[in-house]
């Protein structure tokens, strides 16, 4: 079913929304999920409650991309879910990936600059624009999506060590472009 | 920056790249690539551009059982130093002789990651730029197989493709740069990782009285590293660079049964060479 329709059933009140959106982006929300949670069960929680949440938000809410809008619920009830597991100790196999960029970055900042998330989202959506599209994808999908190094090793058929560097030298470019930006 | 701000941040993106990183996050995974043959490489040619499907069709790939390399690029350290060996020609004896030479205003160092053996490689040009070849004037043969080096000469001066491989550098060995380097990109070519930038080489006149007593001779320099199998290949010269890309998305390479291995080097260190001279 075309997303439009889904999202039309939404403003319908009807409960078929659900289910079609489920079917349809029900495994994708899932998979991103597990990646930032490792546990099959939470990640379907999480799944879950974003369908709920999606019910509440639309209407009045007409996303322009629900497959964007869905899976990004998702995604931050899972990291959600991963600080609240991790803070009190009750799940701890590390860090999730956003983690490992916002510490790198991290390292490099000067207390006396405090960005706000608006103007980083611009200027990191800036910098994305002058990567080739394969380091975009790369980017998006460990740090927005939390995607394991190997499964993206295994999605573009590289190894891991590659993707490691690759990911290295994105999160070095970032770091001289926002340092040109004055963000950090 | 407070925390938490670049997570807000990446969710606070459009919708754009967060749906383009979806594209791959719904592919199949390629999984089969582990089914390559463990042994000795069978030959085959292929040419760089198409080496990463071809591989993936033909199912071989030396580097199976080895693992995988990988290229690093960085600054040198202002204070660094690098002793190499130098190659020369002595032309009363008519003999090749060596030496070690210390080498400081490094600029640039590329060092390579990866298992302590692969196997060699022949390479032959697909794409041949007009040439000028003055007759004993080029090593190697711009028309047919080589093993580790050709220089030949152009209209435009001339180019040098010179292969290396990963266990060559040992564990601290490097390609490395004295001139200043500009127009510096990296990229990747399907298994190639490229590193491409210029120079600008400046020649002394010593022995003549006349204005200008130097001038500058812009180089051009295309590096490409093939990651599974381990080989690098360098492509200098006074061409430009289109050209160098050129050569290098057109060259054939065939693998041989040669085993190249660290302990077969006592040089780690190498300066990369210009154009021709």
């Amino acid at each position: 079913m075309e997303d439009e329709m889904i999202i039309n059933l939404f403003c319908e009140r009807s409960e078929q929304a659900i289910r079609e959106l489920s079917n349809k982006y029900g495994s994708l929300a899932q998979g991103v999920c597990e990646n930032i949670l490792r546990n099959s069960f939470d990640a379907e929680e999480c799944v879950n409650d974003s369908l709920f949440t999606t019910w509440l938000a639309i209407p009045p809410r007409r996303p322009t991309s629900l497959k964007a809008y869905f899976v990004g619920i998702a995604r931050n009830k899972a990291i959600d879910r991963f600080r609240y597991n991790t803070s009190a100790r009750r799940d701890t196999f590390g860090d999730v990936a956003i983690d490992e960029l916002e510490e790198y970055l991290q390292s490099y900042s000067s207390t006396e600059k405090e960005c706000e998330a608006e103007e980083l989202s611009l200027a990191i959506e800036n910098f994305l624009g002058t990567l080739k599209k394969e380091d975009r994808t790369l980017f998006m999908c460990r740090y927005y999506y939390s995607t394991t190094v190997l499964d993206l090793a295994n999605k573009m058929n590289k190894s891991e060590k590659y993707i490691n560097l690759r990911l290295f030298r994105i999160r070095e470019k970032l770091r001289k472009y926002l340092i040109k930006e004055e963000l950090i | 920056m407070r925390r938490g701000v670049v997570s807000e941040a990446m969710d606070k993106m459009s919708d754009k790249y967060k749906l383009e990183a979806l594209e791959l996050l719904n592919q199949a995974e390629i999984s089969e690539i582990t089914n390559m043959k463990n042994g000795k490489s069978t030959r085959k040619i292929i040419t760089v551009g198409l080496a990463a499907s071809l591989t993936l069709a033909l199912g071989v790939s030396v580097a199976a059982a080895n693992g995988v390399f990988s290229m690093n690029v960085r600054e040198a350290d202002p204070s660094e130093t690098i002793t190499h060996i130098v190659q020369d020609y002595d032309e009363e004896s008519d003999t090749i002789y060596e030496y070690e030479e210390t080498v400081s205003d490094i600029e640039n160092i590329i060092t390579f990651e990866g298992p302590d053996s692969c196997y060699g490689i022949e390479f032959k040009l697909g794409y041949v730029p007009e040439v000028n070849i003055a007759p004993g004037g080029e090593f190697g043969d711009p028309y047919g197989w080589n093993s580790s080096f050709l220089q030949f000469e152009t209209n435009n001066g001339g180019v040098n493709i010179t292969v290396y491989y990963d266990p060559q550098f040992g564990e601290n060995g490097c390609l490395f740069f004295n001139d200043s380097l500009y127009d510096i990109e990296e990229s990747v070519m399907g298994e190639y990782d490229v590193y491409q930038f210029s120079d600008t080489y400046i020649v002394e006149f010593e022995d003549f009285d006349e204005n200008p007593d130097h001038y500058d001779t812009y180089y051009t320099h295309y590096i490409i590293m093939h990651h599974p199998d381990g080989y690098i290949i360098v492509f200098s010269g006074s061409e430009d660079m289109d050209v160098l890309k050129q050569i290098a998305e057109n060259l054939e390479i065939q693998h041989t049964d040669v085993v190249v291995e660290t302990e077969d080097f006592s040089n780690h260190n190498f300066s990369v060479i210009r154009g021709l001279g």
